[in-house]
């Protein structure tokens, strides 16, 4: 078995270090829970099953084309926000010195970099799941409402 | 010594650093040793605004390998900033970021602490708490290497100061004997024309000058013993460090 040595667990440490804090980071970001917002605001708009966007829409009561649609436009419209607020994590540890001060640390650039980028990328994931988990949260609810409606 | 930080990525052969008892040594270990051992605070430091004070010093503890949360309490504790470890890093006022600055720098116990500028922009009492910290961690017989335009910080502070002229080494030493070579050669001089002004900045180099109802107080430095019957003052470092410049007139 391979026994895991301490620089190997220390490198690890660190690095894990760099994904939860850019994680952490990203989700305390206002902008985030904006994006969301709006992303999951306008989707609902677009396929709402009311009575008008089933008239537009004929297969939206039927819940593969509601997450095919929720996923092709308002996905798009999240991925699009999330793009803006990860472009420029690298840069602005420049401009703000952070980088310096990072730098300056027993941390190599590969590990800052890779932090970064993995934090990033479970970051947007979080977010996609969130966009996924409210609409589905709405749907449901609504089909709900519609099936206790017929019973009555 | 920061680009060398910054920019190393391996062995750094030609890192040079001014260790205690003021000696220039050449470093031979690698980059990452180097790193291990300095806590490091750059002038231009924005820090994360959304994090906590505590997670912002708990994040920079971790990088350097130090996961005890006891050492960042403590770390914040030197800087008396253990009371504001919650609130948000852009909720602080600028003498508080730099205490958090501070703070992230003493962590994990560095041998060697290297500021650059670190009152720049702050207000007298928070300059007097900035120098109090460092007293506090030079008592330890660490070492502080301290870049800063601010003399008083200098006088107040360093036991022993380096003094750069366009990029080069000029004087390394103590502030006292910085300061014994202008003694006796700081003047004040009473004028009551301004155009006597001119002809004293031919012959010596003029530092300030003081309107008070009398005329004009000039103070001068008399590098060739222009004014003989001038009083003569006590040197300050500034004065000193007037003199490291090559003796413009400022007045």
């Amino acid at each position: 078995m391979h026994m895991c040595t301490a620089w190997e667990e220390k490198t690890m440490r660190k690095l894990l270090s760099v994904i939860y804090y850019e994680y952490l980071m990203q989700l305390k970001r206002i902008a985030t829970w904006a994006v969301l917002a709006a992303a999951v605001v306008i989707s609902l708009i677009d396929s709402f099953p009311s009575a008008k966007n089933l008239a537009r829409l004929e297969f939206l009561s039927e819940p593969s084309y509601f997450i095919f649609r929720t996923l092709s436009f308002g996905a798009l419209l999240t991925a699009f926000g999330l793009m803006f607020l990860i472009s420029n994590r690298l840069t602005i540890d420049q401009k703000t010195g952070m980088k310096h001060l990072i730098m300056a640390s027993p941390i190599t650039k590969s590990q800052y970099i890779l932090g970064k980028l993995i934090g990033g990328f479970i970051y947007a994931y979080t977010v996609f799941s969130l966009y996924l988990i409210l609409n589905t949260l709405v749907f449901l609810h609504l089909c709900r409402l519609t099936f206790h409606s017929r019973i009555a | 010594m920061k680009n060398h930080i910054n920019e190393s990525t391996g062995y750094s052969t030609q890192a040079r650093q001014w260790l205690n008892k003021g000696l220039w040594i050449r470093c031979q270990m690698p980059g990452n040793e180097v790193r291990k051992r300095i806590g490091y605070l750059p002038q231009e430091l924005s820090m994360y605004p959304s994090l906590s004070v505590f997670d912002f010093v708990n994040y920079m503890a971790e990088i350097k390998g130090v996961y005890d949360k006891n050492k960042v309490n403590m770390a914040l504790q030197q800087v008396e900033m253990l009371e504001f470890s919650k609130r948000k890093i852009g909720q602080l006022s600028g003498g508080m970021k730099r205490r958090v600055g501070i703070a992230q720098a003493l962590v994990g116990n560095p041998e060697i602490l290297i500021l650059d500028e670190p009152t720049a922009g702050l207000d007298p009492e928070e300059r007097v708490r900035f120098r109090g910290i460092l007293s506090r961690f030079a008592k330890d017989d660490k070492t502080v290497i301290l870049s800063t335009h601010i003399i008083e910080d200098v006088y107040q502070v360093c036991e022993e100061l380096a003094v750069l002229r366009k990029g080069r080494l000029f004087y390394t030493g103590t502030s006292a004997d910085l300061m014994n070579h202008v003694e006796g050669r700081i003047k004040l001089i009473k004028i009551h024309d301004e155009n006597q002004l001119i002809d004293i900045q031919k012959q010596a180099v003029v530092i300030s000058t003081t309107y008070d109802s009398q005329g004009l107080i000039v103070r001068i430095m008399d590098k060739d013993m222009s004014f003989p019957d001038a009083e003569c003052v006590s040197a300050t470092l500034e004065d000193a460090y007037v003199y490291c410049m090559g003796g413009k007139n400022y007045a």
